[in-house]
C-alpha cells in the first residue's frame, strides 16, 4: 500500500509531465516513478525525493533546446510555405501586405501624433508638481488663465507647500537694435523665480540673478542669430517699443516645441510698473499675468485648494474661486480665456486613437477576409499537413506565424513609408514630429507589438477556420466551409460601416466650414488691409495720416481703432440710469473705434447716428448693439446716459454682428470712441482698397506709414485671413480627417478588389453557363456586384446613425451652424455605391466578357 | 560512415549490454555506471532520440508495468547498421591504441 510519503513529489511529476508532452506515452515519467522506488527503498524518502527533484530540474535544459529546435524546424518549414504562396499568388499577396502597411503607416502616425501631444510641458524636472493658478467667478466670469498681480509672492508667503511661484506676462513689443527693428509677438515677461519653477536650460547667464534687476533680458539662441549674428549679445542693450533699453544678462535655449508658450524674450517681471506708469500689481485686476507655481514634490493639489477660500479671505476677494490647473495638461484640455496659444484637446487624442483603432482593424479584416475566401487554395496543404501528423494546434500556429511574417512584411514597409509621409503629415497637423525609428526604444518595442498584434488577430479568424477542416472531406475534395461567409459578410459590412462614418463627418465638416465661410457675419471681410499699430505717437497725428491716405484714389476707407470687428472680446461692466441690481455686472464685449469705423466695415445702423466730427462731445458717446439694448431693457435707447461711471450717452444703436467667431454666441457689444480716454492706445489701421493693383497700393500704404512711424515695421494682414484663421482647427480637423477616410476607403477597396476576384473565379463556369444559356454582361456583372452593393448598403444603414450622433455632437461646439442634412447622407452613400461600383466592376466585366468556351472547356 | 562520438559509443554499448532488457532505468544505470557521472533523464531521452533518427537503434513497447504508474517500459535494440557502426567504433579503438604499451601500475 502506497503512503504519501512512498509517492514522488506532486509539483515535480507536474513540472515533468508537462515537460514531456511532446514525448509519446510519457516515457520517462515511469522510468523515475521505477527508479523512485528503488533509491526509496534504498535510502529512504528524503534522498529519493531530492533525487527525483534533482532528475526533473536538471531535465530543463534538454527539453528547452529541443522544443526550441523543434519550433525552428517547423517554423522554417512555414517559412517557405510562405514565400511559396506568395511567389505563386503575388497580386493577393500584394493586396494582403498593402493593406496592413497602409493600415499601420496610419497608426503610427497617428500614434506619433498622440506622443507627441501628450509629451506637452513634460520636459521640466518633476512637471507633475507644477501648477497654473485659474480662477473663475462663478455666474460672472468663466474660468481664466490669468490671476491677480499680487497673488504670487502672496502665496509662497502664505503656504510653505508652494515651493516657489512665477509670473509671466505675454507683450506684444517691436525691438530695435541698431537699424534692425523686428515685431516680436513672444516677448514676455517673467519672475525671477522663472527658473525655479520651469526647466528652460541657459547657455550663458547666471538663472538665479538674470532676471532680477528691471530691464534686464534673456533671449533665446534664435534671437541671438537674428539680431547679433557672431556677437557676443551679453551686456549689449536692446530698445524696445522704442524708449525702453534692456540689457542682456543671458542666453537661453530656444524652448521646445513641445511646451506650452514658447517665448523668444523673457524680460524681467519687475519692470511692469516701469513699463506700464500709473500701473501696480493689485488684488483687484489680473492684467493678463499668469501665475504658475512650483508644489512640494508629489503634494496634492487639493489639498492646496481646499485652503484657497480662507486665503482668498484673507485678500478680500471672497467672491473668486481658485483652481490649480496642473502644467501637464494645459495643452491637452482646451483653450481658456486668456491662454497664451489656442490648446488642443484631449477629445482630439480619444477621436484620432479611435480612427487610429479602427483603420487598423480594416487593414486585419481584409487580411482574415481574403485568407478565408481563399482557403480553397489551402484547403489540400491543411489536408495532407493533417494526415502526415499534424495536430489542430499545429495547423493554427502555422497560419498565425504566417500571418505574423505578413505583418512583420507590413511593418517594415510602413516605416518607410512614414518616414516619407511625415514631412506632408506634419504640415497637415500642424506639428513638428520626427520618427527616429531606432533611437525611439519604446517606439521600436510598441511597433513590434503593434505587428504582432496585427498579425494575430488578422490570422485568428483563418487559422481556427483553416485548422478545422476535416482531411477526410478535403482530400476527397468536398468543400466544408458554411458559416464562413456570414463572418465574411459582417467584415465586409464593418468595413464599409466604418469608412461611411468617416465619409459623413468628413462631408458635414466640409458644410460646416462652407456654412462659416458664407454666412454673414454682419460687417465686410473683403478688401480690408489690416496694419498693425504699435507707435503710440500716432495717436496724436491719426486724422492727419487719414487724411494723407485717402489722397490714393484706390482707398475708400480708412478707419483707425483698438479692436478689429472678429476679435472683440474685452469685457466689461457698465452704469447705466435705471440700471437693476441684477444686471450690475453684467458684461459686455467693448471695442473702442473712431468715426469711421462703422461705415468701412459696413456695420447697419438701426437707430441714431454714428460717431462723428460734428459733435466734439462724441468722444464720451457710445454705440450699443441690439443685443446690448435687449439686455438693458430701453425702449428707446438714444440720449441714455451709458458708461463706466455713466458718463457718456447712447447715440446709436447696430445690427448685431458676429465679433467672435461662429464658436460662440453673440454677445451684448458696445462701441466706444477711440479719444474716449488718452491711455487707450490704437492697435489697427484698416484700410478698405480697390480690389485692382493691390501691390500698388499696399507700397503706397506702406510708404505713408513710414512717414509716420518711421521707426517700426509695417506688418499688415487682410481681414479675411485673419477670420479664417479663428478656423484653423476645424479645417485642420477636417483636411484630417478628409485624409482618414480615402485611407479607409482605400483599405477597404483593396480588400474588397480581392474578394471580387476570388468570386468571380470561383464562380467562373457558373458564369459560362449562364452566359451559354444566354445572359448578357450587364445580367452578369450585375449578378457579381450585388452581393456587394448589398453589403455596403448594410453598412450604410449601420452608420448613418452613428455618423449623425458623431457629427451633431461636433456641430455642437458652435454657436451657429448648420445641420446635418439628408443631402449628406445621400451624398455618402453615393459615393460608397460609386467606389464599390469601381472596385467590383474591372474583375465583374473581365469575368462576364470571358468566352464561356474557355471556363466551360475542362468539363 | 560517421564516426561515432564517444556519448553515442556509451549508449550503444549500453544498449547493447543489456540486450533485451534495454530500457530507460536500466539503459541510465549501465551508462551512469561506465562513466560514474550521475545521468539527467531529459539528456538520456534527446541522445537516443537521436540515435533513433540516425538509424542506430529501434524501440518497441512493452506491457504497462504497475510499479510504473501503469506505464509501459520502451524497450530499445540496436539495428544493423547501429552494430556496424559499434564494430567501426571498436576497429577505430583498436588502431589508435595499436602498439602502446599498458600503462604501468605505479604510474597512477
Amino acid at each position: 500500500m502506497k503512503t504519501h510519503k512512498e509517492i514522488p513529489p506532486g509539483l515535480a511529476k507536474w513540472i515533468l509531465l508537462r515537460m514531456s508532452q511532446y514525448e509519446d506515452d510519457f516515457l520517462c515519467v515511469g522510468d523515475l516513478d521505477e527508479e523512485f522506488k528503488e533509491v526509496l527503498q534504498e535510502a529512504g524518502y528524503r534522498k529519493a525525493r531530492f533525487w527525483y527533484w534533482a532528475q526533473v530540474l536538471r531535465s530543463v535544459p534538454a527539453y528547452l533546446k529541443i522544443t526550441i529546435l523543434w519550433g525552428f524546424i517547423m517554423f522554417k518549414n512555414y517559412l517557405k510555405t510562405v514565400l511559396r504562396h506568395v511567389k505563386r499568388h503575388k497580386g493577393y499577396s500584394f493586396i494582403n501586405i498593402a493593406g496592413l502597411a497602409i493600415g499601420m503607416t496610419c497608426c503610427i502616425l497617428i500614434l506619433l501624433y498622440i506622443q507627441y501631444e501628450l509629451s506637452y510641458d513634460k520636459f521640466h524636472e518633476d512637471a507633475h508638481d507644477i501648477y497654473r493658478i485659474a480662477f473663475k467667478i462663478p455666474d460672472r466670469i468663466d474660468m481664466n488663465a490669468s490671476s491677480f498681480g499680487l497673488l504670487a509672492p502672496a502665496l509662497v508667503q502664505d503656504f510653505p507647500e508652494v515651493q516657489s511661484a512665477a509670473r509671466i506676462r505675454k507683450l506684444q513689443s517691436t525691438v530695435f537694435y541698431k537699424n534692425h527693428a523686428f515685431t516680436e509677438k513672444n516677448f514676455f515677461l517673467a519672475d525671477s523665480q522663472f527658473f525655479d519653477v520651469f526647466t528652460f536650460p541657459m547657455i550663458s547667464g547666471d538663472p538665479e540673478k538674470a532676471l532680477s534687476q528691471p530691464f534686464s533680458v534673456l533671449i533665446t539662441q534664435e534671437m541671438t542669430e537674428k539680431y547679433f549674428g557672431d556677437e557676443d549679445p551679453i551686456g549689449k542693450t536692446l530698445l524696445v517699443d522704442n524708449k525702453h533699453e534692456y540689457k542682456i544678462t543671458g542666453i537661453l535655449k530656444n524652448p521646445p516645441q513641445n511646451s506650452h508658450f514658447k517665448f523668444d524674450f523673457l524680460a524681467s517681471f519687475i519692470t511692469i510698473d516701469k513699463i506700464w506708469e500709473d500701473y501696480s500689481l493689485s488684488w483687484m485686476n489680473t492684467n493678463r499675468i499668469l501665475t504658475y507655481v512650483r508644489l512640494q514634490k508629489d503634494y496634492d493639489p487639493d489639498d492646496l485648494e481646499r485652503k484657497f477660500p480662507e486665503f482668498l479671505r484673507r485678500y478680500g476677494r471672497e467672491d473668486v474661486v481658485f483652481h490649480l490647473q496642473p502644467l501637464t495638461g494645459i495643452h491637452l484640455h482646451g483653450t481658456i480665456r486668456n491662454d497664451i496659444e489656442a490648446n488642443s484637446d484631449i477629445r482630439y487624442i480619444y477621436i484620432f486613437s479611435v480612427i487610429a483603432f479602427l483603420i487598423v482593424l480594416i487593414a486585419c479584416f481584409n487580411t482574415m477576409n481574403l485568407s478565408t475566401a481563399r482557403s480553397v487554395y489551402r484547403s489540400k496543404e491543411v489536408g495532407v499537413r493533417k494526415v502526415v501528423g499534424a495536430e489542430r494546434k499545429h495547423i493554427i500556429r502555422q497560419f498565425m506565424s504566417e500571418s505574423i511574417i505578413f505583418s512583420l512584411a507590413a511593418l517594415v514597409i510602413s516605416v518607410f513609408l512614414v518616414k516619407m509621409l511625415l514631412p506632408a503629415f506634419n504640415s497637415l497637423v500642424d506639428r513638428n514630429l520626427s520618427f527616429n525609428f531606432f533611437s525611439n526604444n519604446e517606439m521600436l518595442f510598441g511597433l513590434f507589438i503593434l505587428a504582432i498584434i496585427v498579425g494575430f488577430i488578422s490570422g485568428s479568424y483563418p487559422a481556427l477556420f483553416l485548422s478545422s477542416f476535416h482531411p477526410v472531406h478535403i482530400l476527397k475534395g468536398m468543400r466544408a466551409h458554411k458559416g464562413s461567409s456570414a463572418f465574411r459578410n459582417f467584415l465586409v459590412v464593418f468595413q464599409f460601416a466604418v469608412s461611411i462614418v468617416l465619409i459623413i463627418g468628413t462631408l458635414v465638416i466640409y458644410q460646416q466650414l462652407h456654412y462659416i465661410k458664407t454666412r454673414d457675419l454682419g460687417f465686410h471681410k473683403e478688401q480690408i488691409v489690416i496694419v498693425d499699430i504699435k507707435d503710440e505717437n500716432l495717436k496724436n497725428v491719426y486724422q492727419t495720416m487719414r487724411n494723407d491716405l485717402k489722397q490714393n484714389p484706390r482707398i475708400i476707407g480708412v478707419s483707425f481703432s483698438c479692436d478689429l470687428p472678429n476679435e472683440i472680446d474685452a469685457r466689461n461692466s457698465f452704469r447705466w440710469e435705471g440700471q437693476t441690481e441684477e444686471n450690475r455686472w453684467q458684461l459686455f464685449n467693448t471695442a473702442a473705434v473712431d468715426n469711421e469705423f462703422i461705415d468701412l466695415l459696413g456695420l447697419e445702423l438701426t437707430m441714431g447716428r454714428n460717431f462723428s466730427e460734428e459733435f466734439p462731445s462724441d468722444n464720451q458717446a457710445c454705440i450699443l448693439s441690439e443685443k446690448a439694448v435687449r439686455i438693458i431693457g430701453w425702449e428707446n435707447p438714444i440720449g441714455k446716459r451709458f458708461g463706466y461711471r455713466k458718463e457718456g450717452t447712447v447715440i446709436g444703436v447696430i445690427k448685431d454682428f458676429h465679433h467672435l467667431s461662429l464658436h460662440s454666441a453673440i454677445g451684448p457689444t458696445v462701441l466706444l470712441h477711440v479719444d474716449k480716454e488718452t491711455d487707450l492706445n490704437l492697435n489697427y489701421l484698416l484700410i478698405e482698397i480697390n480690389p485692382g493693383d493691390i501691390p500698388g497700393t499696399l507700397a503706397f500704404i506702406k510708404k505713408k506709414f513710414k512717414e509716420y512711424s518711421p521707426h517700426y515695421p509695417f506688418d499688415f494682414t487682410f481681414l479675411d485671413d485673419r477670420v479664417d484663421k479663428m478656423y484653423r482647427t476645424d479645417n485642420k480637423l477636417g483636411q484630417i480627417l478628409n485624409v482618414f477616410s480615402f485611407t479607409a476607403i482605400f483599405i477597404a477597396c483593396l480588400g474588397l478588389f480581392g474578394l471580387a476576384a476570388f468570386t468571380a473565379e470561383r464562380r467562373t463556369k457558373e458564369i459560362g453557363i449562364r452566359k451559354v444559356i444566354g445572359a448578357t454582361v450587364s445580367n452578369i456583372v450585375f449578378l457579381l456586384s450585388r452581393e456587394f452593393i448589398k453589403l455596403m448598403l448594410i453598412g450604410f444603414i449601420l452608420a448613418c446613425p452613428i455618423g449623425y450622433f458623431a457629427m451633431n455632437r461636433w456641430l455642437q461646439t458652435f454657436a451657429y451652424r448648420t445641420h446635418v442634412g439628408v443631402v449628406v447622407f445621400i451624398l455618402a452613400a453615393l459615393l460608397a455605391l460609386l467606389t464599390v461600383l469601381l472596385t467590383v466592376s474591372y474583375q465583374s466585366i473581365k469575368a462576364a466578357t470571358a468566352n464561356p468556351v474557355d471556363s466551360l472547356r475542362y468539363e | 560512415m560517421k564516426e561515432l562520438t564517444l556519448a553515442e559509443e556509451i549508449l550503444l554499448t549500453a544498449i547493447w549490454r543489456l540486450n533485451d532488457n534495454a530500457y530507460g532505468v536500466t539503459i541510465r544505470k549501465q551508462v551512469a555506471e561506465v562513466t560514474k557521472k550521475n545521468v539527467i533523464y531529459g539528456t538520456l531521452y534527446n541522445s537516443l532520440d537521436q540515435l533513433l533518427r540516425k538509424g542506430y537503434v529501434t524501440k518497441t513497447r512493452g506491457k504497462p508495468v504497475a510499479e510504473r504508474g501503469g506505464r509501459s517500459k520502451m524497450f530499445y535494440t540496436l539495428t544493423s547498421s547501429g552494430m556496424q557502426a559499434l564494430q567501426n567504433a571498436r576497429e577505430l579503438q583498436r588502431r589508435i591504441w595499436d602498439g602502446i604499451p599498458e600503462f604501468s601500475e605505479n604510474k597512477s
